[in-house]
């Protein structure tokens, strides 16, 4: 029997997604016993997760009460933190697995170095305090996806990658409860016997908040989507609350608009899978909601607004959709501000009641592809060799974008998974179709290599002056320059940067020895990053070649039809 | 900082016009001398507009507890637990209060001779100050023992490891913290740790995730005190 823990210290949404994690490991060796370390205000999600033997938690509210307030010892603090962990701490584990990534999870990580018989997953530092990584996947997770605001992979694979096994998406993912499960059943069923013919009918949960208000629709939105629906024999709005008062209040603001018709399901978190099996479709713009629709396999629209990473953690299932402003309009920070775009009104009014309307007309009727209203984007997931893709099925096409994170997946592909395969062929496909139909199809690549250009000439820098430095120690500072010149690159959100943000985490996982004494290893991590930036171009070359045969071919076909009489 | 509990130079016991019993401290009449009791519903029914349904609260001054009976009533009207402290730093009133049988032990955690520090440190104090309880002050009290409750009030615990170290119960944190520079503080140290480029144990990293936790509320907490 295998002992796990996984470490994280996220919040509620986020201690959700380790469902997907901690299934495929459970279906991998069935065996295993997995914890959970996380903190007490996530509990209760890490607590409605199958497969979960133990959940350990950290009261970090108290902890951070104890410290910040002056009338208490520092020793409360540490020691409520000492007494939380030691659980932990005593344990010897086979596995453990730093998910969330923060310093905290890490730090923590590190602290278990004596309780480890296997592997660690994710970054933790050794006891000279030097980063610890079990493969390159870490060094994308920890680097490249942090630095990216577009990233090229999603979380859900990358930590898949990391832990070295195939994403299953099967087997049961949360708890239920059976007196929820036939509360929920019990009502709705008898809710879909009112009308005529419930086969035709679809239950729609929305739900009308989110964690930030910047990241929901206004309230005036839901209610012009809800006459929408009303208006057809199609759809019956089911508004979904949480059990607090402004969840109530704003229900009741909304229902009365309605002449309190309205099913209203208040459901806490125990609960809200029960509700979601029960229900045909779900549109939410708050991400716990999003996760348990995902985990129950309940197909959702989700709205993408403010912060929300919806490239990192959007929607796995095939059959949901993602609405959200351009990509060119969002910024993905909650620490710049971002839900208004100069010129044009904000956010939350951007996305209106007949866009998210046609969406679910196109997604349930399976009508055409929806008019959006501009800069509205729907995207849809998509599997490829490297996991799940969102591609724009309707509204707003941001090419270059679109054909940048195409090529940065291509390049993450290429750099740690098989380079002599084939298997980003349907991605490259998508390139082809993107770039016909884009009328700048070339700058994205231009730029791309003259990156990747610049890059290769600051490694070569770098190279020389380590050479110069082998032969002249007094030269390091001119090496040192070289190499913070070099590191200029990890900021242009590039394929460049990509290599570079990896070559950035494998120097600081070398020892704390000095220069002279790790100069060979530096030597092979920059010979290394040579390698991968040579790789950018072979990239860039396989694209060009296959645009220039698209055309070729495209050309070849116009010529040899028929003109028409 | 240490603190002194109030010298007591005057005390004798009077009975109202209603025939309850009176402390009277330094020529200080602790409660009403015609009807403590009503004194006592109308007080707790002034102050308990603004507890918002808290079902803990903490109460400064006993004196013969007239007010702590009327807490507890206005909290049994409606089901549910409470829990009520009491803080009183004259054990000699508290002791007859207890005596004459005007508060019951089992319903209230009383505090009597508690320094500020005695307080702080006292583990199911802390819990229950976390929970952040509705406050209830007793004026007569309060103003007999102002330098005292004042001095609860603005108490700051020392921030030196090595009074830090005392406070640990663990036998184990004791001689942990113990080896460091006692002159520092703890969040002190653990910059030093995170500066420094040394060895480090697997306490090292934990003292480090704290200190990593709690940092942005210290930034928060240097702000407004500055």
């Amino acid at each position: 029997m295998k002992k796990i823990l996984i470490i994280n210290l996220k919040r509620l949404g986020d201690v959700y997604t380790t469902s997907h994690l901690i299934n495929s490991l459970l279906l991998e060796s069935p065996t295993s016993e997995i914890s959970l370390l996380v903190y007490e205000e996530s509990l209760q999600a890490a607590q409605n997760i199958k497969g979960v033997s133990q959940v350990h938690s950290i009261n970090r509210k108290k902890i951070i009460t104890l410290s910040a307030s002056q009338i208490f010892s520092d020793a409360l603090a540490f020691e409520r933190l000492h007494h939380e962990t030691k659980a932990v701490l005593d344990v010897q584990w086979d596995e453990v697995i730093n998910y969330s990534n923060d310093s905290v999870s890490t730090l923590i990580s590190s602290s278990l170095s004596n309780s480890i018989t296997g592997r660690k997953i994710g970054p933790s530092f050794d006891s000279n305090y030097c980063l610890q990584v079990n493969s390159d996947w870490d060094h994308v997770f920890n680097d490249i996806l942090t630095q990216m605001p577009l990233p090229p992979i999603h979380f859900q694979d990358c930590y898949h990658k990391m832990c070295d096994i195939e994403l299953s998406q099967d087997g049961e993912k949360v708890k239920f409860n059976p007196k929820h499960n036939q509360n929920a059943f019990k009502n709705l069923k008898k809710l879909r016997s009112y009308f005529a013919d419930d086969s035709n009918i679809n239950l729609i949960g929305l739900q009308l908040t989110s964690s930030v208000e910047e990241k929901a629709p206004r309230k005036e939105t839901y209610i012009h989507l809800i006459k929408k629906m009303m208006r057809t024999n199609l759809y019956v709005p089911i508004l979904l609350v949480a059990p607090s008062e402004s969840d109530r209040d704003l229900a009741k603001e909304v229902n009365s608009n309605f002449q309190n018709k309205l099913v209203v399901a208040e459901a806490d978190l125990s609960a809200l899978a029960s509700v979601m099996i029960n229900l045909d479709f779900v549109i939410t713009p708050d991400t716990v909601t999003k996760h348990i629709a995902d985990l129950t396999e309940t197909p959702c629209l989700e709205i993408s607004l403010g912060e929300a990473p919806f490239l990192k953690q959007g929607t796995r299932l095939h059959q949901s959709h993602i609405l959200t402003c351009s990509l060119n309009k969002r910024i993905f920070s909650n620490k710049l501000p971002n839900t208004k775009i100069e010129g044009t009104p904000d956010q939350r009014d951007l996305i209106n009641a007949q866009d998210i309307f046609s969406c679910l007309d196109y997604i349930l009727q399976e009508e055409l592809a929806p008019q959006l209203s501009e800069y509205i984007s729907l995207y849809s997931p998509t599997l490829d060799a490297l996991g799940l893709r969102y591609d724009v099925v309707a509204g707003e096409i941001p090419y270059q974008i679109e054909l940048q994170r195409l090529i940065h997946r291509i390049y993450l592909t290429a750099l740690l998974n098989d380079p002599a395969s084939n298997e980003m062929n349907e991605t490259i496909n998508k390139v082809l179709e993107l770039s016909r139909d884009s009328i700048d199809n070339k700058s994205w690549l231009e730029s791309e290599k003259a990156t990747a250009t610049e890059t290769t000439r600051d490694l070569l820098s770098t190279l020389r002056s380590l050479l110069i430095c082998q032969d002249n120690p007094k030269k390091v500072t001119e090496f040192i320059y070289a190499l913070d010149q070099l590191l200029t690159h990890c900021d242009t959100c590039s394929m460049s940067s990509m290599a570079t943000q990896l070559f950035k985490g494998r120097l600081e996982s070398l020892g704390r020895a000095s220069l002279s004494q790790n100069i060979k290893q530096v030597e092979s991590v920059l010979y290394h990053l040579k390698t991968d930036l040579q790789l950018i171009f072979s990239c860039i070359k396989d694209i060009e070649n296959a645009i220039h045969e698209d055309r070729r071919q495209r050309s070849h076909s116009v010529g040899t039809t028929q003109p028409r009489v | 900082m240490t603190c002194k509990l109030p010298i007591t130079e005057k005390y004798e016991i009077k009975v109202a016009k209603n025939g309850s019993k009176v402390p009277v401290v330094n020529d200080v009449h602790l409660h009403s001398i015609y009807d403590p009791q009503r004194e006592a519903k109308q007080l707790v029914e002034r102050q308990s507009d603004h507890w918002n349904k808290k079902r803990d609260v903490l109460i400064f001054g006993l004196g013969f507890g007239y007010h702590v009976q009327a807490v507890i009533e206005m909290l049994e009207q409606k089901p549910g637990s409470y829990n009520i402290i009491v803080i009183e730093p004259n054990m000699k009133v508290a002791s007859d209060c207890v005596e004459l049988g005007l508060v019951d032990t089992k319903k209230v955690y009383l505090c009597s001779g508690y320094t500020p520090q005695d307080i702080y440190t006292n583990r199911d104090l802390i819990d229950f100050l976390l929970r952040k309880p509705a406050m209830f002050s007793h004026p007569p009290s309060f103003n007999l023992y102002s330098d005292y409750f004042k001095n609860m009030l603005s108490y700051q615990a020392p921030k030196e490891l090595e009074s830090i170290s005392r406070q640990f119960q663990s036998a184990e944190l004791r001689t942990l913290f113990g080896s460091f520079d006692q002159t520092l503080s703890l969040n002190e140290m653990a910059q030093r740790l995170s500066m420094n480029h040394n060895q480090k144990s697997e306490k090292d990293f934990l003292i480090m995730a704290y200190h990593e936790m709690v940092k942005k509320s210290l930034s928060l907490t240097d702000e407004v005190n500055k």
